[in-house]
């Protein structure tokens, strides 16, 4: 083997090996996991649900009394196709009626003109039987097409 | 079912080599001219799908704050783009390294350098731009991996054009293209920081102004103003290229011309408020960052452009000043016609606004002193050159066409409302605007078509001789030859007798006669006859 290819084939599998040690990072890391008893905790592990397709758990974080008449079915018809991501953008700080500030991120993200699109969401909490949950219209907005006093 | 897929991909691979290989490297002798293009193309395909698989995998590994994201999701599309298009390209690069080698001057070398550039390149400034704005600023949080993929992209490309560097006429081209980029961050920015500053000195007296983000334009600025730098300032390997002259042209003429209509608004502006405006000054003026900070950054943009244009009268100049005119033209047509609108066509129920009317006026007078300073400018250089280059011949004909075909709308819209006058269902339409548009555009046509006729009387034309037969019937030909053109395809037919020699003075008759037609030469005792054959 001369020296020029030696110097390519090393270069080749330094590549495959960088590529290979970025997809164990990213399947090995998990996001930071918030408290579950502060109001962001609330909304990621509802986005991390609802992301995850696991809507019965992303209903179990809705407030029962503004939800009353829906159910994880109505969610799940709501909820997007695509995968998304989400990061928290800030906590307005109201001790009775919290609201979390999230973007949402959908598509890839990536390409030269943007080949997905972000969205700036609000999630109003409040407290019941001492734990955080998400009330009000909240993304994906479902509860027009169940809720019985709408 | 991983296997399978695996499989899969890997035969797509493997496919979509064994077809390039089977439709790109055929054996025999080479008859391409090496330019290369579809393979470039297929290449800045391939490394634009791997590269975008690549930061799509980095977003994944760092997903900048991101408290939900479907990794399993995103590393699959991503693994997937890499596997299938990362083999394709490493093949594709070696194949065009190699053919560089063989053909040096390679267009398509040119090509993908270009689109690698315009891609990637504007990619890095945005999540450039983004990454700095969200470290400066309270901007949206973004991944820093994007950044350093992108600019690792550029480099890798910026290292590979260094050692084979384009020789095609073009070769400048994506040189043009970082520089179209990092032009428009630079001057967004500068605009932007410029705004800032005098929307600060505003709000001192009017609480209408200020508050508006300083480092968001310095964010665009630190990444937009190397990008510029490194692809504009350096020293360019030639003088003059047409990619570069292009863009020259293409920014002289766009920010001489955003620098007139700022001037030429705030003048508009100021005039109004001293003669009609019983506002505040201060509500009145709000306009005055805006316009002063495009203004600025337009003519400094100019002041640079046009400087690097030249100071000769080369065709890029010419191009440039012929732009000038056009606009200058065509406004001076557009804004008489507003004026006589504004006289002749208001209703009796309102008045028209005063400030409309010294808006209109100054529009027609900038617009005239533009056309006048630019056309005399023409007029002044020597006449003979002037009229033959294509810049003028473009200017005179291609105007003459659009405002000749203005007249002619104005015409069959002005015909219209008379019709309808005559028929009594004009509801109120007047023959104001059609009428003005068809007399001013006419004369600006007349105007045109006269200097276009002039200029091709002082174009020295050449005869074009198309190949003709000649065939001559003769005892000796004498000199005959050597005097037709050489189109002339020459028969000489020996008579076998002393009574047909041709002499030098018969010769130029026989020339003269012919007159590059194709003809039969009958000589004898009594002199030629001439008659022509059939083509």
């Amino acid at each position: 083997m001369t020296e020029g290819s030696r110097g390519r084939w090393l270069i080749g599998a330094g590549a495959v090996a960088f590529v290979l040690v970025l997809a164990f990072i990213a399947l090995a890391r998990e996001p930071v996991l918030l408290d579950a008893g502060s109001p962001e905790g609330v909304v990621q592990r509802y986005l991390q649900a609802v992301s995850d397709g696991d809507y019965n758990a992303a209903f179990d974080y809705l407030d029962p009394d503004f939800y009353e008449g829906c159910d994880a079915t109505a969610l799940a018809r709501s909820a997007p196709d695509e995968p998304f991501s989400a990061s928290i953008e800030d906590e307005e700080a109201s001790p009775d009626h919290p609201l979390v500030a999230v973007t949402l991120r959908f598509g890839s993200g990536g390409g030269p003109f943007g080949s997905g699109w972000t969205s700036y969401e609000q999630f109003e909490l409040v407290r019941v039987s001492g734990s955080w949950l998400i009330t009000g219209e909240a993304w994906p907005y479902f509860s027009w097409d169940c809720r019985k006093d709408t | 079912m991983a296997v399978v897929a695996l499989l899969i991909l890997g035969a797509i691979v493997v496919g979509l080599v064994l077809l390039i290989r089977k439709f790109m490297d055929r054996k025999g002798p080479d008859t391409s001219d090496g330019s290369d293009v579809l393979p470039y193309l297929l290449l800045a395909v391939a490394v634009g799908t791997a590269g975008f698989s690549l930061a799509a995998l980095a977003r994944a590994a760092f997903p900048a704050g991101s408290v939900v994201f479907d990794r399993a999701g995103q590393v699959a599309t991503a693994l997937a783009g890499l596997v299938v298009a990362a083999p394709i390209a490493v093949y594709l690069w070696r194949r065009q390294a190699k053919r560089r080698e063989s053909f040096p001057a390679s267009g398509g070398w040119t090509v993908y350098l270009a689109l690698i550039e315009g891609v990637f390149m504007t990619t890095l400034v945005v999540t450039g731009y983004m990454l700095t704005n969200w470290i400066l600023s309270d901007g949206d949080r973004t991944t820093w991996s994007d950044v350093f993929v992108y600019a690792a992209i550029i480099a890798f490309h910026e290292v590979a054009a260094r050692r084979t560097p384009p020789h095609s006429d073009s070769a400048d081209l994506p040189r043009v293209v970082g520089s179209v980029i990092g032009l428009i961050a630079t001057a967004t920015a500068a605009t932007g920081i410029v705004f800032w500053l005098l929307d600060q000195v505003y709000a001192t007296f009017s609480p209408q102004a200020g508050g508006e983000p300083l480092m968001t334009w310095i964010a665009l600025l630190v990444v937009g103003g190397p990008v510029w730098f490194f692809r504009w300032w350096r020293p360019w390997p030639a003088e003059s290229s047409l990619p570069r002259d292009l863009w020259l042209f293409v920014v002289s003429v766009a920010a001489l011309a955003t620098a007139i209509v700022a001037t030429t608004f705030t003048v508009i502006q100021t005039v109004v408020f001293v003669l009609t405006t019983t506002d505040d000054a201060a509500g009145h003026f709000e306009f005055l960052p805006v316009a002063v900070s495009v203004g600025l950054v337009a003519l400094l943009l100019w002041a640079h452009h046009r400087s690097r244009l030249g100071s000769e009268r080369t065709d890029s100049v010419r191009a440039y000043e012929y732009a000038m005119t056009a606009i200058g033209l065509s406004s001076v047509v557009g804004g008489a016609t507003w004026l006589t609108a504004l006289a002749f066509g208001g209703g009796d129920l309102i008045t028209v606004d005063s400030g409309v009317v010294v808006s209109a006026v100054i529009f027609v007078l900038v617009s005239l002193v533009v056309w006048w300073r630019f056309w005399s400018t023409a007029e002044a250089a020597p006449r003979d050159v002037e009229a033959a280059s294509t810049p003028r011949r473009f200017y005179l004909i291609g105007m003459g066409v659009v405002m000749g075909l203005t007249s002619a709308g104005a015409l069959i819209g002005a015909l219209v409302v008379l019709f309808q006058m005559v028929l009594d269902t004009a509801e109120g339409d007047t023959l104001v605007v059609q009428g003005a548009l068809f007399v001013l555009s006419g004369l600006a046509t007349w105007h045109l078509l006269r200097e276009n006729a002039n200029d091709r009387s002082l174009i020295v034309s050449e005869d074009v001789v198309t190949p003709f037969d000649v065939t001559i019937v003769c005892s000796h030909p004498g000199m005959v030859s050597t005097l037709f053109s050489d189109k002339a395809r020459l028969r000489v037919l020996y008579r076998g007798d002393d009574e047909g020699a041709i002499s030098d003075k018969m010769a130029e008759q026989i020339v003269e006669e012919v007159n590059n037609i194709s003809s039969l030469v009958w000589v004898d005792g009594d002199g030629f006859r001439v008659a022509r054959t059939r083509i």
